[in-house]
């Protein structure tokens, strides 16, 4: 039997083509026992790491196979198809110069070669020309057999004619047309079977995914689809059989595969030379920048183990050869740092005592117990990886200076690949099965959560479909396979990679989405898989803010610090963070990361570092959370599965919560080698691709089982590494995030002007709305002042406030001692929708002394009308003694056309003079406050519930401050609930979270004017009240109260959407003392009472009677709808 | 033959046929046009040095020579159909009974289309039987708005007598619809060869490869044996119309033409006809 | 919104997930625009029973001009009953409301509980119109928005108030419509109606269900119309008979005449034939009478001159406006054609005059579909059944409905057949082209199917058929069959 090798095998990175990975491909390739398998994407390289990989992992040298790096070229002039493998490594880069070229001529996603192309680097390719002409634009004629003269004229002896025989129209003429083509150019004949699955059985999928790429359904794709199933990795003896008629062909397939040398272990990676500064060697330089950090960390001198630290730390870096890689690091660090951008390094080396000298990091390694060792290990092989995050705003200058350092020629964002999860699985084949929108909607919805894998039959039933109806079960069996499947190739927010020589003869190049970004074909796995150097250069909100806060207290209060020199572990911030008063605070917002606050009480900065990697998929899943929380609340005595793993677990209370202690534990208790271990977080993290996990699972749990530990332990180690795999966090991750919690506590808690500014000025981030931050800095003291045309400016800004009293709400009366801000924060022009900057800057440039009327303003800064009613919108005039609704009317009345010209000065001034008075009615306060939602999201004036306090009184409805006084005793852990006292508070819905391991529990938070509220919802009581939980945006909960360690919560019986009452919102003319009432609460300690704007006061005449369902619809749409999470 | 004789009998057929309208009752309103069979560009085709092209307003009568040349007819039959449609516009009206679709099967739009025939301006009627069939032809062949009309005879061949042919030449000079019928095989006989049908063809199936070749070749394009079956008045004054000559031509699919297969070895086609009379005696 | 929907806890604006979210077993249907205009003009088509002066109200309502005709139904409030009942009875959600100027009527079936609007010279209705809000004046989203932002919320807030200021900022329109509502002037944007100068009716107390009682009743209508005409000295061109059946559904029957024409038997003729024609093509009901018809309405949609000078003129211009069914290149012989098929159809029946409408799909037998030739009212693409040029057809010219079994010697497991016999004939085959494999559409579930391997064959004496085989050899099948399923030229 003849040797076969398939060269013409395309993979999934084929996108919307290929129905098989690269892995399978070789795997199928190995076991048909071929001699190899050519791996060619379309005009793509992205799929021939993983086939590397794989085979590598597989030893697959060992029985005489081997992955050839290819790909087919498909042009955009009527050339046909062209399989083309490099010889050696300068024809790879060849290669991937080739495609970089049509990558970068076609948009994001798409590569435009012509002839010529191939023409210029051609040198060292083996070509094989296919009969197929798949490019979008011309279809092949005579002129494409014309060209095959031509391409055999590029590449002498080394180009093929490939045949294919997949059982078509024109099998047999087909193939003596090739083999007298080939004749008469004096080409050898190669077989292929131009394979786009490894088996028949993948043909419905491929089906599938020729429906979604044409955008069409399966009943009406037709001849669109493949006619069979035969373009599939056959058996040597098969592929015999077919080219019965031309056996030379097969034979061919062995001396195409001889004549080619590369393989990808040729990409030796070459860090960049400039690094090296003017030091004989990078380890040199790395040496000097380390000391020369160090002496400006400790100036009064290097403590002794730290000096010890950064030479042992130094020593290992030698013997791995890192040195290049942190001066990478360094570079950009230092360059962000000359900038004022603030920034700082997280990864597994990043928490080093040489990056904290380098000042990648600030985590003082002399406070926090974290080894090196720990992060970087000899037995891996993988360079060390350290993601720097920057301030989100500034991060492009980083960028660029990336770009500019290195040139775009070495330097390129890495790709990330877009996989398939099971929700847009399911979409794409319920769409390609021709099911409704809305079924499809349904049915993507079963899938909640970031891991579920597939769609579940009770699910299914729930949404009212028979799973075991046929097609249903064909389409959900094909989502099944699909999950995984890459979908298209993304750029990693911030991965770049750097080369010594040029990037494109690499990896080929592409275009991104953004303009001036080009990205690299592989993503961060395949560069670690072949050592190629890539660094993280993140955009990180919370830097931002801190950057901003910083600014504001080195303008405001005279202090000039940075995240090294903040003062560390002051006990006020614990206590704050332990009362859970953390909105806004970095990571640890949330709503179950503050409902864990009380019970973890954390007094260090290791307990941040746990807080922040505990409430994650790994540890939630492997049932870690409430084992450690008892434990640490000394409810459970701390004990170690064994002792062999203490050494392991000692830090975390014998509870293993980041997943380098996952890692530990499979190599400790379970017998697998350090790099098993590492395969096994990367099977992870591709999960289901390859269907190794269960080898996995086996190997850990009985391997665990074997040496002593507890099945269900082993088990819930395992869960928790899948769990990991999707969303990994470890320890040294953790540290660098619990830095910045800290942070942004601290300056929380000393400066909450300060901090409540910058948050907003850093917006969009975070878990809050404006809103809600506002509230909170209200309640920690700090005024909040309206936004206006005399004093605001773009951003938000502090005013001095000249109050003597701190005014605290009372459930942060203990801070009182520690609240050191003395500020108000007027609130920016940024805060009102539909202006732009550039405008706003303009108005505060000629403000001078600044605006008396309407029309001064339009005239001195010529701004157009529609942005002076976006200002009057957003009651903007009251300094100049206007509200809103006269404001408005003054702008409406204001020539519209926009010509100056046509409007001399005293002409249109006459005219307003002479205009009639109008006689408005004085907008209701509950309408001004509707209003401020509307155009600011935000209202300083009141709270919307207030208006309806006298309503929910009668109701029986409680504030929800009054929750924490119902007199409940002391609750035991797990009290039954009927002893709870039972409570109906309502609010906004601002939050509705459901996380996907939860077990279906949903978390409501909702607001109202003394504050918030949470509850818990089963699901029994979701399901019964689904349509209020979710559609509701004013709703009523009913429930027991729940009070655990200081955490309260409804759980929650019953709900009323209150909705409805918002439409009297607007209509709320007699209301002011419901104003007046909930400034009351709202501010109880006041000693100098605001009084209520006079323009509130004007009562408003009795308006007509309310076409109340349209006002509360309108009010409805203008309320914030609560946003869910999951 | 030289050019200047073919094109002095191109005059007289023409003459003749003006003649012959100019004698018919009245009823004769189209203009008839001349039709070549063959490419213009190329060579004479034979068959219009013969026959100086195909007029339109006429009846032509095709039959197989054998009962398994039925399918060779019909590609024949609406060879000569292409041919009409492709020089004027108007549906190409097939009639069919059911029987005949049943037994012999019905046309097939996607083969149509690569025999060269526009599947979009096929009109097919299927009839229950006989009866209607040759209602419906005449119905057809008297309709203006043909470019051609064929039909499958095969059930209504006892019902076509020779009113019904007559009624059918006269419908189709007066409409100028040319009209194709398919016969049975060996359906030329007794007083049929004296209807008023302008031409009979019989044809049988050639190989389209050469005979032995190895290894097996693929099957080509079309070629047929077409003999001229039209004994009587006309063919007499016809120059050269032997009766006995059986022609092997080929039909170009791709550009709508007939031409002469001189390429192919005749004395296996030639035997294969006389294996053909053997079967259909 | 309808009241389940609102039970539900629905609100118009509301996304799909979260309406979704909040009534999981929400059967959504994507707002079919089209449909729904195409809905509201068959209401509006309907609502000409009443009147002739009816017109569709874009984009949720249709307006009525009813003076004159009132007396007809029993007064106004009759009549708003009538229309409401009678369209509940069709399923449809209908608000009617009367009044004395269309922008009246307009505001008050959106904005008010008032059905029949008192008379514009009265106090009352400026009452009434005060109250309503000032989205009913027709205005934008916008307009309505920053008016409410003024505090001018409803008509009355405007009404009271001096219109320079309020008309400089929102625009003079306000109060053109406010006074178009009130009567003090026309509207510059009532609804425009267009009802053809010629038109005849008959009301029927029950519906009229019997094809000869239509005819007659057309037949008399004509008569009607043709003296109209006669005084007119003119000839219709066009004609439509609009016949109303009771259940609300509304059948047109156009006819054109190549003439002008008011001969009242020709024109009844005319619809006697199309009435026919109806029956034809439609097998069943052919003019789907259901209940009945209770009005009767002929009216000449095209009129022309009727003198005899002109005549000449007259029949040139015909016939190059013709159009036809059958969309052929050619204008005239297209209605030959058309005249054919619909005499062929009418005896033979109209599934038995088909044309051949390309289906995409692999399966030889479901690639064509044969529609009846009277429903294809354009010429198929062209360039259908595409097919890749330069080989000899793959697709035989005439196919079996049945592939007809066959014996084949074949090796195993997807060799050319190279004898079979069939009809009791055998052929030697001598050349061949294949396999050509077509999978079954797993998609499908037909239970049976099997793959097919498809072989073009020539025998020795030229014969070419298209055999296929039934059934992968060893996967499928341990025995696979062979069957001839088509011919070639």
């Amino acid at each position: 039997m003849s040797a076969y090798a398939e060269l013409a095998a395309t993979s999934n990175f084929t996108f919307l083509r290929g129905a098989s990975h690269p892995e399978e491909m070789v795997a199928q390739a190995m076991a048909l026992g071929h001699t190899g398998v050519g791996i060619a994407d379309r005009n793509s390289l992205a799929g021939v790491v993983r086939a590397h990989v794989y085979a590598r992992e597989n030893d697959a040298a060992a029985h005489g196979f081997r992955v050839l790096t290819g790909t087919r070229l498909v042009f955009s002039d009527g050339t046909p198809d062209i399989l083309a493998y490099p010889k050696d490594r300068p024809a790879y880069g060849r290669l991937s110069r080739l495609l970089t070229r049509g990558n970068l001529r076609a948009e994001k996603g798409h590569c435009r070669l012509m002839f010529e192309d191939l023409a210029e680097h051609a040198e060292g390719l083996q070509l094989a020309i296919l009969a197929t002409c798949s490019g979008e634009a011309v279809a092949p004629g005579p002129e494409a057999s014309g060209r095959i003269g031509a391409i055999a004229a590029l590449a002498p002896g080394r180009v093929w004619l490939a045949a294919c025989m997949t059982y078509g129209r024109r099998m047999r003429r087909g193939l003596m047309e090739r083999r007298d083509l080939a004749q008469a150019h004096g080409l050898p004949l190669l077989a292929t079977n131009d394979a786009h699955m490894h088996t028949a059985a993948r043909r419905p999928l491929a089906d599938v995914l020729t429906c979604v790429r044409e955008g069409v359904t399966i009943d009406t794709a037709g001849t669109r689809l493949a006619a069979n199933a035969e373009r599939h990795l056959k058996s040597a003896r098969e592929m015999a059989r077919i080219f019965r008629e031309a056996p030379e062909a097969i034979a061919q397939t062995q001396r195409f595969m001889a004549g080619i040398s590369f393989s990808l272990d040729q990409l030796a990676y070459e860090y960049p030379e400039e690094l090296r500064g003017g030091f004989s060697s990078e380890q040199e330089a790395l040496e000097h920048f380390a000391w020369e950090g160090a002496a400006f960390r400790y100036p009064d001198g290097v403590p002794d183990n730290i000096c010890a630290a950064i030479r042992h730390e130094l020593r290992l870096v030698a013997q791995m050869k890192y040195a290049a890689y942190f001066l990478t690091v360094h570079d950009i660090v230092r360059f962000a740092r000359g900038r004022g951008i603030l920034c700082q390094g997280r990864g597994s080396a990043a928490n080093s005592t040489v990056c904290f000298c380098l000042g990648v990091t600030e985590v003082d390694p002399t406070k926090h117990d974290l080894l090196f060792e720990r992060f970087i290990s000899p037995e891996r092989k993988e360079p060390p990886d350290i993601d720097v995050d920057f301030e989100h705003e500034r991060r492009e200058e980083v960028m660029q200076y990336i770009y500019a350092r290195y040139g775009r020629l070495r330097a390129g964002l890495t790709a990330t690949v877009i996989s398939y999860r099971a929700r847009s699985a399911i979409r794409d084949v319920g769409k390609a099965f021709g099911f409704s929108e809305d079924s499809v909607a349904a049915l993507s919805g079963t899938v909640w959560g970031w891991w579920s894998g597939a769609v579940d039959d009770s699910e299914i039933r729930r949404i009212g479909f028979d799973p075991d109806e046929p097609r249903l079960k064909q389409a959900v069996a094909i989502a099944d396979e699909l999950t995984g499947f890459p979908r298209h190739l993304s750029q990693h927010t911030g991965g770049f990679v750097i080369t010594r020589e040029r990037l494109d003869e690499v990896v080929p190049i592409a275009n991104a989405a953004m303009a001036e970004r080009t990205t690299v074909e592989w993503d961060k796995d395949d560069l670690d898989a072949l050592g190629i150097l890539k660094i993280d250069v993140l955009a990180l909100g919370m830097l931002s803010c801190l950057r901003k806060g910083f600014d504001l207290l080195r303008a405001h209060y005279g202090l000039d610090l940075t995240l090294a020199t903040l003062p560390s572990e002051e006990r006020c911030v614990y206590e704050m963070i332990s009362r859970a008063d953390t909105i806004g605070v970095f990571q640890i917002e949330s709503r179950a990361q503050m409902s864990m606050l009380p019970r973890l009480k954390p007094a260090k900065f290791y307990d941040l570092v746990i807080e922040v990697a505990i409430v994650r998929p790994g540890p939630i899943q492997g049932d870690m959370v409430h084992p450690y929380l008892r434990r640490r609340q000394g409810l459970e005595p701390v004990s170690y599965p064994s002792a062999e793993l203490e050494g392991v677990l000692g830090k975390t209370l014998g509870v293993p919560l980041f997943q380098e202690q996952a890692m530990k534990i499979a190599i400790v208790a379970a017998g697998f080698t350090p790099s098993e271990a590492d395969k096994l977080r990367r099977a992870m993290a591709t999960f289901k691709k390859v269907g190794t996990i269960g080898t996995f699972r086996t190997k850990m749990v009985e391997g665990m089982a074997a040496r002593g530990y507890e099945r269900d332990f082993a088990e819930a180690c395992f869960r928790q590494i899948e769990g990991f795999g999707t969303y990994g966090f470890p320890e040294s991750h953790a540290a660098s995030f619990a830095l910045l919690v800290y942070a942004s506590a601290w300056m929380k808690c000393r400066y909450p002007d300060v901090f409540a500014c910058a948050l907003m000025n850093a917006q969009p981030m975070g878990f809050y709305a404006p809103a809600q931050i506002v509230r909170d800095a209200r309640e920690h003291g700090v005024e909040a002042r309206e936004v206006d045309v005399n004093h605001s400016t773009w951003d938000n800004l502090l005013e001095p406030d000249d109050r003597d009293t701190l005014v605290l709400h009372p459930r942060h009366e203990p801070m009182r001692a520690h609240v050191l801000s003395c500020h108000a924060v007027r609130i920016g022009f940024r805060q009102i929708k539909g202006v732009r900057e550039a405008d706003m800057q303009r108005l505060v440039a000629l403000r001078g002394r600044g605006y008396d009327s309407v029309r001064d303003l339009w005239l001195r800064t010529g701004l157009s009308p529609s942005v002076l009613e976006a200002l009057a919108e957003a009651d903007a005039f009251r300094s100049i003694g206007l509200d809103r609704r006269d404001a408005l009317w003054a702008v409406r009345g204001l020539n519209r056309s926009g010509d100056k010209d046509d409007l001399p000065l005293f002409r249109s001034a006459e005219l307003g003079e002479q205009e009639p008075e109008a006689l408005l009615t004085p907008m209701p306060p509950g309408e001004h406050v509707v209003e401020d939602y509307r155009h600011l999201s935000l209202s300083l004036k009141a709270h919307p519930v207030s208006f309806l306090r006298a309503r929910l009184d009668m109701k029986r409805i409680l504030r929800t401050a009054d929750l924490d006084r119902v007199p409940t005793q002391k609750v035991q852990v797990r009290a039954p609930s009927w002893t709870l006292p039972r409570v109906s508070v309502a609010g906004l819905v601002l939050v509705r979270q459901r996380p996907g391991s939860a077990k279906g529990v949903l978390f409501m938070t909702i607001e109202d004017e003394t504050g918030v509220a949470n509850a818990i919802v089963w699901p029994k009581v979701f399901e019964a009240q689904r349509a209020v939980v979710i559609g509701a945006r004013f709703v009523a909960v009913t429930g027991r109260l729940q009070n655990e360690a200081g955490v309260i919560h409804v759980v929650a019986e019953h709900f009323e959407d209150l909705t409805p009452m918002l439409g009297l919102l607007s209509l709320q003319g007699g209301a002011v003392s419901a104003l007046a009432r909930a400034d009351e609460v709202k501010r109880p300690q006041e000693r100098t009472k605001k009084p209520v704007p006079e323009i509130m006061l004007r009562l408003a005449k009795a308006e007509p009677a309310p076409e109340a369902a349209h006002q509360a619809e309108e009010v409805r749409r203008v309320m914030p709808r609560g946003r869910n999470f999951q | 033959m030289s050019g200047r004789d073919s094109s002095e009998r191109v005059r007289f057929l023409r003459q003749a046929i003006a003649d012959i309208e100019q004698s018919g009752q009245g009823a004769c309103s189209a203009r008839v046009r001349h039709v070549p069979m063959g490419s213009p560009e190329q060579a004479g085709f034979s068959f219009d040095r013969a026959l100086g092209g195909l007029a339109t307003g006429a009846l032509y009568e095709v039959a197989p020579s054998r009962m398994s040349d039925l399918a060779a007819a019909g590609g024949f039959a609406l060879g000569l159909a292409a041919r009409f449609a492709a020089s004027a516009p108007g549906a190409i009206l097939w009639v069919s009974d059911e029987f005949s679709a049943h037994e012999n099967g019905s046309p097939y739009a996607p083969g149509l289309a690569r025999h060269g025939l526009d599947p979009a301006r096929v009109v097919f009627v299927r009839t229950a039987g006989g009866q209607d069939l040759l209602w419906a032809l005449e119905e057809a062949a008297r309709c203006k708005g043909n470019a051609a009309v064929v039909a499958d005879l095969w059930g209504a061949a006892r019902l076509f007598d020779l009113v019904a042919a007559r009624r059918i030449t006269q419908a189709a000079r007066a409409s100028g619809a040319p009209t194709i019928l398919i016969h049975p095989p060996a359906s030329f006989r007794g007083a049929m060869a004296q209807n008023g049908a302008r031409m009979r063809f019989e044809v049988t199936s050639r190989p389209s490869v050469l005979p032995s070749q190895a290894p097996r070749p693929v099957p080509g394009a079309a070629h047929w044996g077409v003999r001229f079956a039209k004994p009587g008045v006309e063919a007499g004054r016809l120059r050269g119309l032997d009766t006995e000559l059986v022609r092997t031509i080929i039909w170009e699919h791709e550009n709508g033409f007939f031409r002469d297969a001189l390429s192919l070895a005749l004395p296996a086609a030639s035997g294969a006809r006389t294996a053909a009379q053997a079967n259909s005696a | 919104m309808d009241g389940t929907a609102r039970r539900l806890g629905l609100a118009p604006g509301l996304s799909l997930s979260d309406a979704r979210a909040v009534a999981p077993d929400l059967d959504a249907v994507e707002h079919d625009s089209a449909a729904f205009e195409r809905r509201l003009a068959g209401v509006a088509d309907w609502c000409r029973r009443f009147t002739p002066l009816a017109a569709l109200d874009a984009p949720d309502g249709a307006m009525l001009d009813i003076t004159g005709v009132t007396h007809l139904f029993g007064g106004e409030a009759a009549l708003a009953r009538e229309i409401e009942q009678r369209l509940a009875r069709q399923g449809v959600t209908g608000v009617c409301a009367i009044a004395s100027t269309p922008e009246a009527a307009f505001a008050f079936a959106r904005f008010c509980t008032t059905r029949l609007a008192p008379p514009s010279e009265e106090k009352s209705l400026l009452r009434l119109v005060s109250r309503l809000p000032v989205a009913a004046l027709r205005l934008d989203a916008g307009t309505v928005a920053a008016l409410g932002r003024a505090g001018l919320k409803q008509i009355g807030d405007i009404h009271m108030r001096p219109r320079a200021p309020i008309a400089a900022r929102f625009g003079a329109r306000i109060f053109d419509t406010l006074d178009a509502m009130l009567g003090l002037s026309r509207s510059p944007i009532s609804p425009r109606f267009e009802s053809p100068a010629y038109i005849v009716e008959r009301r029927f107390a029950e519906g009229v269900g019997a094809r000869e009682q239509i005819e007659t009743t057309i037949g008399a209508l004509a008569q009607d119309l043709c003296g109209m005409l006669e005084r007119h000295g003119e000839g219709a061109r066009r004609l439509c008979a609009s016949l109303f059946r009771v259940d609300g559904a509304v059948r047109h029957i156009h006819a054109g005449t190549s003439r002008p024409t008011r001969d009242p038997r020709a024109l009844a003729r005319l619809f006697r034939e199309r009435l026919e024609a109806a029956g034809k093509t439609r097998d069943e009901d052919p003019l789907d009478i259901g209940y009945g018809f209770d009005v009767i309405r002929l009216a000449a949609t095209e009129v022309e001159n009727l003198d005899p000078s002109q005549a000449v003129l007259t029949q040139r211009r015909t016939a190059t406006a013709a159009q036809s069914d059958l969309d052929f290149s050619n204008g005239e012989r297209a209605e030959h054609l058309a005249d054919l098929v619909d005499r062929l159809g009418a005896r033979l029946g109209t599934r038995r005059v088909l044309r051949f409408v390309e289906q995409d799909t692999h399966l030889p037998e479901h690639a064509v579909m044969a529609v009846p030739a009277a429903e294809i009212r354009t010429r198929a693409t062209k360039g259908a059944f595409a097919f890749e040029a330069g080989d000899a057809p793959d697709r035989p010219i005439r196919l079996f409905e049945r592939p007809e079994p066959v014996e084949a010697i074949a090796s195993v497991p997807d060799g050319p057949p190279l004898r079979f016999r069939w009809r009791r004939l055998t052929h030697e085959v001598a050349a061949i082209e294949g396999p050509e494999r077509i999978a079954p559409e797993w998609w499908r579930h037909e239970a049976s199917a099997l793959t097919r391997d498809y072989f073009r064959v020539e025998d020795v004496d030229g014969h070419r058929f298209w055999l296929f085989r039934e059934g992968l050899y060893g996967t499928e099948t341990a025995r696979p069959r062979w069957f001839v399923h088509g011919l070639f030229a």
